[in-house]
């Protein structure tokens, strides 16, 4: 089954994907993800791409048993919404073992994995997710 | 000694990356039947198990992005990128350039997968020395990683795992460690293949051994000790191709290496092995521990078959270099054991309508 994702829309962003850069107006100091030509609370384009940190803090987070068919594998599916410098990003937290660890304020870092395979003959598709910090 | 080009070049930055998931030998023994000791007769405890989203290129990644910490570099001073692995997502479509873009080294290196068995990555490793002490470039990536394949119910099984190895190579007063010298031994050898569309690899029985492994290793590091005049003895540790806990022993021995101067590379038998990231994970693994002044002889392995051996001297730069990014047994310690059935799934083993 292969559903060819935009491959050009992929590839435009890939940088986002591969590193989570953000935007950081240079106006008003927002910080947001993902980045957007706009920005959302001044309305000024002199934005710039920030990459954030790879560690961060982990502000909230949701089990999901329902995902689209490419996830059963990965089932249940773990979200996190994690404050990483100064924006916070919501991504999938991978090689989650011991849910009692997830807590909020726990340390996160990012991590580089596959979100996607585009069937058997399609591209795959890889981003950034996080998983928690243990040291 | 003679000095040879090898010595303008050493690594900069070494990192490993071992995934969270175990399976035991016991597991293995019990799924397939095999009688108890099979596993232990290997010299195995268990073998690292990738998730069902990562392959070589995100374990690559993480291995890469840890020997980058260790170099202290920029990431676009580096040259080229050199991807050894035998289990490339893409048949065509680079795993270099995707390491290379999310790790920032993209738009002016040099950069491809190589594929040469399990010794792939040390072919990168030789010609990053050869580009680096011409002057050509000032910093190469080589990576070794592999999400090794095995016909469930193969004996191979029992070894074959997941994990990766990477090496920042640049010019000598940067590094942590040097090249003294290093030697190629290659011949052609059906000792283990696979063809284009087959998932999994054969190996001819009666070549693995002795034709294959011991012959060409042993080739390669006499060829390094009779063009350095080093004996076994100037060599305090030494790290040999791991494809089970048994046979870096025995060839050590056959080489006149004690045992004493092989386990603390040996990575094998906690881990599996990771092919390309084989011999890489001992030398890495070394590197963590090892004092400035030590003599490491490291002999990858690839079937088909080839080995290289290098002569590597430590300095005093790898003390402060350990603490910039995790060590090997880091990723070692960290784990959560897995059934067959997980193990299968994480592998994709299991078909299933729309699993592709
Ligand atoms: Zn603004």
């Amino acid at each position: 089954m292969m559903e060819r994702l935009s491959i050009s829309r992929f590839w435009r962003i890939k940088d986002l994907h591969y590193t989570f850069a953000y935007s950081k107006c240079k106006k008003c100091g927002h910080a947001f993800y993902p980045p957007k030509h706009v920005c959302p609370k001044c309305g000024s384009r002199e934005l710039e791409l920030t990459i954030p940190p790879r560690e961060g803090e982990l502000l909230s987070w949701t089990k999901l048993y329902e995902v689209a068919p490419y996830f059963e594998n990965e089932k249940p599916l773990y979200l996190g919404l994690v404050k990483l410098g100064e924006v916070k990003i919501m991504a999938q937290i991978v090689d989650v073992f011991d849910e009692s660890l997830l807590k909020e304020g726990a340390r996160v870092e990012t991590v580089f994995r596959k979100v996607k395979e585009d069937g058997n003959s399609g591209l795959i598709y890889y981003a950034m997710k996080f998983r928690l910090t243990s040291k | 000694m003679v000095i040879f080009p090898e010595e303008k070049v050493g690594i900069v930055g070494w990192g490993s990356y071992f995934p969270i998931y175990r399976i035991s030998m016991g597991e293995l023994e019990r799924q397939w039947g095999f009688p108890p000791g099979t596993g232990e007769g290997l010299g195995m405890k268990e073998k690292a198990v990738a998730a069902s989203d990562e392959d070589a290129v995100t374990m690559g990644y993480e291995a890469a992005r840890n020997a980058i910490l260790r170099a202290e570099i920029d990431s676009k001073k580096i040259g080229a990128v050199f991807f050894g692995t035998e289990s490339k997502p893409y048949a065509v479509k680079p795993s270099a350039t995707i390491v290379a873009q999310a790790l920032g080294i993209t738009p002016n290196t040099m950069a491809s997968d190589l594929e040469f068995a399990c010794r792939a990555a040390s072919e990168g490793m030789r010609a990053s020395i050869g580009l680096i002490s011409s002057g050509m470039i000032e910093f190469a990536l080589v990576i070794g990683s592999d999400t090794a394949q095995a016909n469930p119910g193969d004996i191979l099984e029992f070894t074959a795992s997941s994990g990766a190895t990477a090496f920042v190579l640049g010019p000598k007063p940067l590094s942590a460690a040097y090249f003294e010298a290093s030697f190629s031994y290659i011949t052609d050898t059906p000792d283990f293949w696979r063809r284009s569309l087959s998932p999994y690899p054969l190996h001819g029985e009666a070549f693995t051994g002795d034709p294959a492994y011991f012959d060409h290793i042993i080739n390669a590091v006499r060829g390094l000790m009779e063009k350095t005049g080093l004996r076994p003895s100037d060599f305090d540790f030494a790290v040999f191709h791991q494809p089970n806990g048994k046979y870096p022993i025995k060839v050590g021995e056959r080489l006149g290496f004690t045992k004493e101067k092989i386990l603390p590379g040996l990575l094998t038998p906690v881990v599996g092995n990771t092919y390309n990231g084989s011999a890489f994970q001992g030398l890495s693994h070394l590197l963590d521990t090892v004092k400035p002044g030590t003599r490491i002889l490291m002999a990858p392995f690839g079937s088909g078959a080839g080995s290289d051996a290098y002569s590597i001297v430590v300095t005093d730069k790898v003390e402060n270099k350990k603490n910039l990014a995790p060590p090997a047994y880091f990723y070692v310690n960290k784990k959560v054991s897995i059934s067959y059935s997980e193990y299968a799934k994480f592998r994709k083993l299991i078909k299933r309508i729309g699993g592709d």
